[in-house]
């Protein structure tokens, strides 16, 4: 079944990956570093999947003002040196105007090492955001993906700080990894400002088969209510292991890729999601088209797990938008280092970078849960925007 | 007290799979290193029956048990077959590049993100109270209760069965078995067969229990330490193993700290071989013959 879907998604790749031998002067060459397999390809394989999408039909749809996009896909598997060995194949051989990384913190450092020396601008797309984005950015790096861990951290602990009693304790979970480490310490440290107790930071080493002693832990310590932010798949084991215990507080999680999905089949309705995508169960235009789009190319993926990759491809068919006759990599790079993008609805309000913040200036928030008298998800709290210092 | 009920549901959760290693080296003296992976693979064939052939969660994971089976069988006929009378290096890299087959085979048919198998057959997973401050959920307590079965099962069989008793001889010699009319292909193919029928219900169990990704085959990795600590050729050796490391890592994870969870399993490891190579209750002179 996913056999015949693989090769649809290899068609598909053959369509938009035309090599650099093929490159005309009216076609931007992108080189795109992705975990397509390996240990972290739950997180990244689909947002690559989702940007392949977007630009293969932005190409059928005639590009941006003539000019279209050939995608140049490695796997980098989630490690650093298939990465560097990627990013010195997209300079020295593919000639690519820009590269899009859709992998893991560990692939960043030679990715922008080589991308500072080719002076090519770099887009974390589905990438957690590395901190050379934000202010004050440094040149030829920017993002797009929706999660950050500390900006994540400071919108959950302000929404957990509406809902729960103030003298409440709230116990952290984060996997043995640096962003996550940082994004649950950082939210404790809030925590602890607002004056409500922390019952500790539990930090599960990656590859935790069993995660019910860590949270006996957060239970013992008296944890009124839980937050994590981790991969997806550690945030809601570790929620498994609390309910499994008889826990009943609430859970604040970040929204990733298959939030929605795994939300509905739960049905919790003390597990809350704080994300800046929507969820597609809401009908607009923009979800309709995603869905319409991972439907009629054959994949299997759930849409949601796509979005972060399609908001990738609109943010290229943002840059191509402002693009003038000059289309290499200097020229784009002007293009990024000053540019608003219209998220079309999938997120609370414009991507805009300036000169010295390529992350974005405003994050927009939601919160949603599972609503067990609508027997369906809903919104729990509307987009909120934060300020990105 | 809630502690306690943690080291007990990972001990079994260990012993299950680590029941699997001993079974296929106390027979053929291979280290069977795709185990984990043939566990998860396990996990995997509940989804494919429960999304393909049957929806009541029981008959699925009886369906799931029968084609375990098959593979353990079928893993023996097409390939450790080949490597029967060859160096036992050769037997234990084929599998390690079986191991690394199935994970890719695994990646491509049920794609790389974890699947909630529970909720696909509507398995409910309920938390269960012991006592006022203990619980466990359900699937842990089958995992408490298959692990046990499968240990009274496996030693009754090995003790008190005909194919047991050959089961154990040509574990002991096989060279002496073979030449007293035991046939050591069916020897071997039962022990691979039982060896991932067990590790296809751990698999199952702890998928029930929370998820499945293709990471999840980690656990065999974990288990291994419980079964060389035990003995590699020793069932009770592999219970106690499973003990000892799934202790540690609950007290550790609790008063020391969790990131040494992770480590100090193998550093026990490390001591093992170094202080009683063939671990607490394994056999002196078959470690050294190997």
């Amino acid at each position: 079944m996913k056999i015949k879907q693989f090769a649809k998604s290899l068609v598909l790749s053959a369509t938009v990956a035309a090599g650099p031998a093929l490159a005309a002067d009216d076609e931007v060459v992108i080189g795109v570093s992705a975990a397509l397999s390996g240990s972290a390809a739950g997180t990244y394989a689909a947002p690559a999947e989702g940007l392949k999408l977007y630009l293969h039909l932005l190409n059928e749809a005639g590009g941006v003002n003539g000019k279209t996009v050939s995608l140049v896909i490695y796997d980098d598997q989630g490690d650093a040196s298939r990465a560097a060995s990627n990013a010195k194949r997209f300079l020295t051989q593919d000639d690519v105007q820009m590269i899009i990384s859709v992998s893991t913190s560990a692939t960043f450092a030679p990715i922008i090492s080589q991308a500072t020396r080719g002076k090519v601008p770099v887009l974390f797309a589905g990438s957690v955001c590395p901190a050379e984005t934000m202010p004050p950015a440094k040149p030829l790096l920017y993002c797009s993906t929706g999660f950050s861990a500390v900006h994540d951290s400071i919108a959950m602990v302000d929404y957990l700080r509406d809902r729960e009693s103030s003298d409440a304790t709230v116990g952290f979970s984060a996997m043995g990894i640096p962003i996550s480490r940082a994004g649950m310490e950082e939210a404790e440290r809030l925590v602890l400002k607002a004056d409500m107790k922390s019952a500790g930071v539990e930090i599960a080493p990656p590859g935790t088969a069993d995660y019910t002693s860590f949270a006996t832990k957060l239970i013992q310590n008296g944890a009124d209510s839980v937050l994590s932010w981790a991969p997806w798949a550690v945030q809601i084991r570790f929620v498994d292991a609390l309910r499994k215990q008889g826990w009943k507080g609430n859970a604040y999680v970040g929204h990733l890729a298959e939030a929605e999905l795994e939300m509905m089949k739960m049905k919790d309705p003390n597990l809350f999601t704080l994300g800046t995508n929507v969820m597609l169960f809401e009908d607009s235009e923009a979800t309709q088209t995603l869905v319409n789009a991972v439907k009629e190319s054959g994949s299997n993926l759930h849409p949601e797990s796509i979005l972060d990759g399609w908001v990738g491809g609109i943010v290229v068919e943002g840059v191509l938008e402002q693009l003038g006759e000059d289309t290499s990599a200097e020229a784009i790079n002007a293009v990024m280092s000053n540019i608003e993008i219209d998220t079309k609805g999938l997120r609370g309000g414009p991507i805009k970078w300036t000169d010295d913040n390529h992350f974005r200036e405003t994050i927009y928030y939601r919160a949603y849960r599972w609503s067990d008298e609508k027997s369906a998800m809903e919104i729990a709290r509307d987009w909120k925007a934060y300020e990105v210092e | 007290m809630q502690i306690l009920a943690n080291i007990v549901v990972l001990t079994s959760l260990y012993a299950l799979v680590a029941s699997g290693y001993v079974l296929v080296y106390k027979v053929s003296r291979v280290l069977n290193l795709a185990h984990g992976e043939l566990m998860i693979l396990g996990a995997y064939l509940l989804v494919a029956t429960s999304a393909g052939i049957a929806s009541d969660p029981l008959v699925a994971i009886a369906l799931t048990a029968m084609f375990s089976i098959v593979v353990g069988l079928s893993v023996y006929l097409l390939l450790m077959r080949k490597m029967t009378g060859q160096p036992v290096l050769a037997a234990v890299l084929t599998t390690v590049a079986l191991g690394i087959l199935l994970r890719g085979a695994m990646v491509l048919i049920w794609g790389p993100q974890q699947l909630n198998v529970g909720a696909m057959i509507s398995f409910d997973n309920a938390s269960i109270a012991l006592t006022d401050s203990v619980r466990v959920s359900t699937a842990a307590l089958w995992l408490v209760v298959c692990t046990f079965l499968v240990y009274l099962g496996l030693l009754a069989f090995l003790h008190m069965s005909r194919w047991g008793m050959r089961m154990r001889a040509s574990g002991q010699n096989a060279l002496l078995a073979a030449q007293r009319g035991i046939n050591l292909h069916t020897v071997y193919a039962l022990a691979w067969t039982l060896s991932t029928f067990s590790g296809s219900l751990a698999g199952v169990l702890v998928t029930l229990d929370s998820r499945i990704d293709v990471n999840m085959a980690v656990i065999g990795l974990k288990a291994f330490p419980a079964a060389l600590v035990g003995g590699l050729d020793s069932l009770p050796g592999a219970l106690i193993g499973a003990g000892v490391i799934a202790a540690l890592e609950v007290l550790l994870i609790h008063y020391v700290n969790p990131l040494l969870s992770d480590v100090v399993p193998f550093l026990v490891l490390i001591a093992i071989l170094i202080v009683r190579p063939w671990g607490l209750y394994g056999t002196k002179e078959e470690l050294n013959r190997v």
